[in-house]
């Protein structure tokens, strides 16, 4: 039995025995309930989707704490887990010795100081998503783990990272041959409609004795805070290792593609404070060093006279990096200003990794019923752009009806302008 | 976040009212702030849990609850931890002040991180509130005011404020103090245009055995915006033991307070 297999058992079986044991004792169901529509202007498609996120807190004793968070989900699309568990875990307080915190469990970890997008926030896997919304961004998939936090003192700590098991970013199967074909019918030259894909993926080995870890010290230095960290596991996202293609006659192609996961390694940096030159600023930054290991992707082309054409193809070699900076602000008339520019978003690695500008401005009404949104984020590689204008209404406190509008610009295939057009509508009741 | 902030404010401002008695005779203006604010209960550590009550012009109400944790730090310095009890959609989220604002943090539980937060602040309005972080940031003590004694009854001193601050958003206060008790019992608001702008009134104290007085409802009305807030104070413990290390972001991230 693997080790994710025996945390989960291990973490309901916590959940069975805690049950009975706290009735009687403070502990609650909380939540949320969202349903959305979207329309795709481009190609004139709906969707729609549902979710239930249901969270259970108890207190087992003055030290130790269990959380189970259950996600349920539809979407029309078919892209979502049905059932998610978003996590389960137990919490200890101060033990086992007074400057100890921990968590046990199926864990989400946010790593990096930046709202979102941080490149040093590469523990957990996420799940698929078209949206560019905040709420899809920040959408994780646990991972089991033990989180352990030692407080050298009030301004000071040690956090150690302990992950015995592997877990992938989460696509749709079908959907993840069909952008590996474009891919490849892009590399090799070949219509992407008469090339049949046999995808077969390699996960690492993880277990108890190869973990995925990481350590992580945080404090302050002259009021700013900072953090230094560094993991040590694998790419969530799959590169191929071996691709053999067989070409036809008839001018179809066969191809097979072995995939696996880069080990890697990251060395962050964290840093956040008030920005000395604007009152009311705060400034965040994020820095992440990736050394991955060497990874060629072996290309073998089987022509229809039977040669075979052999070649590597570079997928990592030389350590990268990546990062975010960034600076909000609150104006006198209560408009929220973020201005962040990035080096790399989540989605790109290596040699792919460009430059972006974000800005995002939130001004509420002065009942705080409204509020109207803007994000606009800019390529400063290819100049492509994508811009999301919203609105939010609260009619009553726990319910939230949102409305936006994004559309997006640049060349066919640029960074951006695939994110395309489209409305949104969506109402959250939370409880 | 800048709603967060002046809740924390405002529950500064809810400790420092939290005013002691004495028999009253003729008296200064200054000496009457002299004695309202030496009439403050004292207390080193504080936990306290309130309700604030939003009521906006057509009369609709919503209801905010908080817990809070304070310790004075001395020298008028106080470290404050607030977590949102209620309604669902803020519930936990938590904000730490430390040693009067010098730095901020709040955690916010969807994100499960720590931010850090400008500590400065703007006199605006949040989260539909009536309170600002200017004016509840202070007491209303001689140093921070010119007084002038206006009128006497049987009841109350009524004294005039002018702040000292020229970025004050008012002109003047006038504010009324219960003779007896020496706590104040309404306070208006003027703008600089000299209009009424603000009306806050002490609704409900409670006198405890050794004579002070806990004050255990406040209202504050926005006559330009019709809107009001009312504070109740729910339950209040004094003296309490708190470790060296509570007022941390280590804390503010646990699961109960």
């Amino acid at each position: 039995m693997d080790g994710k297999r025996i945390l989960i058992l291990a973490s309901f079986g916590l959940l069975l025995f805690a049950l009975p044991l706290v009735a009687g004792e403070a502990s609650e169901i909380t939540g949320e309930a969202k349903i959305g529509a979207s329309y795709d202007l481009e190609k004139g498609e709906s969707a729609w989707g549902g979710s239930l996120n249901l969270k259970y807190d108890t207190s087992i004793s003055s030290n130790y704490y269990f959380t189970a968070d259950l996600l349920l989900s539809y979407q029309s699309e078919g892209y979502l887990q049905p059932v998610m568990i978003n996590e389960l875990f137990l919490q200890g307080i101060e033990t086992p010795s007074e400057e100890v915190d921990f968590r046990l469990g199926l864990l989400q970890l946010s790593w990096g100081a930046s709202d979102i997008m941080s490149p040093v926030d590469v523990i957990n896997p996420t799940p698929f998503s078209l949206s560019f919304s905040e709420d899809a961004l920040k959408n994780k998939i646990p991972v089991p783990a033990l989180d352990l936090e030692w407080y050298h003192s009030w301004d000071w700590s040690l956090e150690f990272f302990y992950q015995p098991d592997f877990v992938p970013n989460f696509v749709p199967e079908g959907l993840e041959k069909q952008i590996l074909a474009y891919e490849l019918a892009s590399l090799l030259s070949l219509p992407p409609q008469n090339l049949s894909l046999s995808l077969t993926k390699e996960e690492p080995l993880v277990n108890f004795s190869h973990p995925i870890w990481g350590v992580r010290a945080r404090g302050i230095v002259s009021s700013v805070d900072v953090a230094v960290s560094y993991l040590q596991g694998y790419y969530l996202s799959p590169y191929p290792r071996e691709t053999n293609v067989f070409l036809g006659l008839d001018g179809s192609s066969v191809v097979d593609v072995t995939m696996g996961y880069p080990r890697r390694s990251m060395l962050g940096l964290e840093f956040q404070g008030e920005f000395p030159l604007l009152e009311g600023s705060t400034f965040r930054g994020d820095i992440a060093l990736f050394v991955p290991e060497r990874w060629i992707n072996r290309i073998n082309i089987t022509q229809p006279s039977g040669e075979v054409i052999s070649y590597p193809q570079e997928v990592f070699q030389n350590p990268y990096w990546k990062g975010s900076l960034g600076i909000d602000y609150t104006t006198d008339n209560n408009t929220l200003l973020n201005l962040v520019w990035m080096w790399g978003n989540p989605y790109e690695e290596g040699e792919d990794i460009s430059p972006y500008l974000f800005l995002a401005a939130e001004r509420p009404s002065d009942d705080n019923k409204w509020t109207a949104l803007l994000t606009s984020g800019v390529s400063l590689q290819d100049g492509s752009m994508v811009n999301v204008v919203g609105l939010t209404y609260k009619p009553e406190d726990d319910w939230n009806i949102s409305l936006s509008y994004s559309f997006s610009s640049g060349a066919p295939g640029s960074k951006l302008r695939g994110v395309g057009d489209g409305v949104f509508l969506g109402v959250k009741y939370s409880f | 976040m800048n709603l967060m902030k002046k809740i924390l404010s405002l529950m500064v401002w809810g400790l420092v009212i939290l005013i002691g008695v004495v028999p009253a005779w003729a008296i200064t203006a200054d000496e009457i702030l002299d004695e309202v604010e030496a009439r403050t209960a004292e207390s080193e550590t504080q936990k306290a849990i309130a309700k604030m009550i939003l009521v906006d012009s057509k009369g609709r109400e919503e209801v905010r609850e908080v817990i809070m944790y304070a310790k004075d730090e001395g020298e008028d310095v106080i470290s404050i931890i607030v977590r949102f009890l209620s309604p669902a959609d803020v519930k936990n989220v938590t904000l730490l002040s430390l040693e009067g604002g010098e730095s901020m943090y709040l955690y916010m539980p969807a994100y499960k991180k720590v931010r850090r937060i400008a500590s400065s602040e703007k006199s605006e309005k949040f989260m539909g509130t009536d309170f600002t972080y200017d004016e509840l940031g202070g007491s209303y003590s001689r140093e921070d005011y010119d007084s002038t004694l206006i009128e006497e009854t049987e009841e109350i001193y009524k004294l005039e404020l002018i702040p000292r601050d020229e970025e004050s958003s008012y002109s003047k206060l006038l504010m009324e103090v219960d003779k007896e008790k020496f706590y104040f019992r309404r306070i208006e608001f003027y703008d600089k245009d000299g209009n009424l702008w603000k009306v806050m009134e002490i609704l409900e104290i409670e006198e405890e055995e050794d004579g002070t007085i806990t004050v255990n409802k406040i209202d504050l009305t926005d006559l330009k915006e019709n809107h009001k807030t009312i504070v109740e104070m729910e339950h209040i413990e004094r003296d309490i033991p708190l470790p060296d290390n509570f007022f941390s972001v280590r804390t503010i991230q646990r699961p109960e307070l």
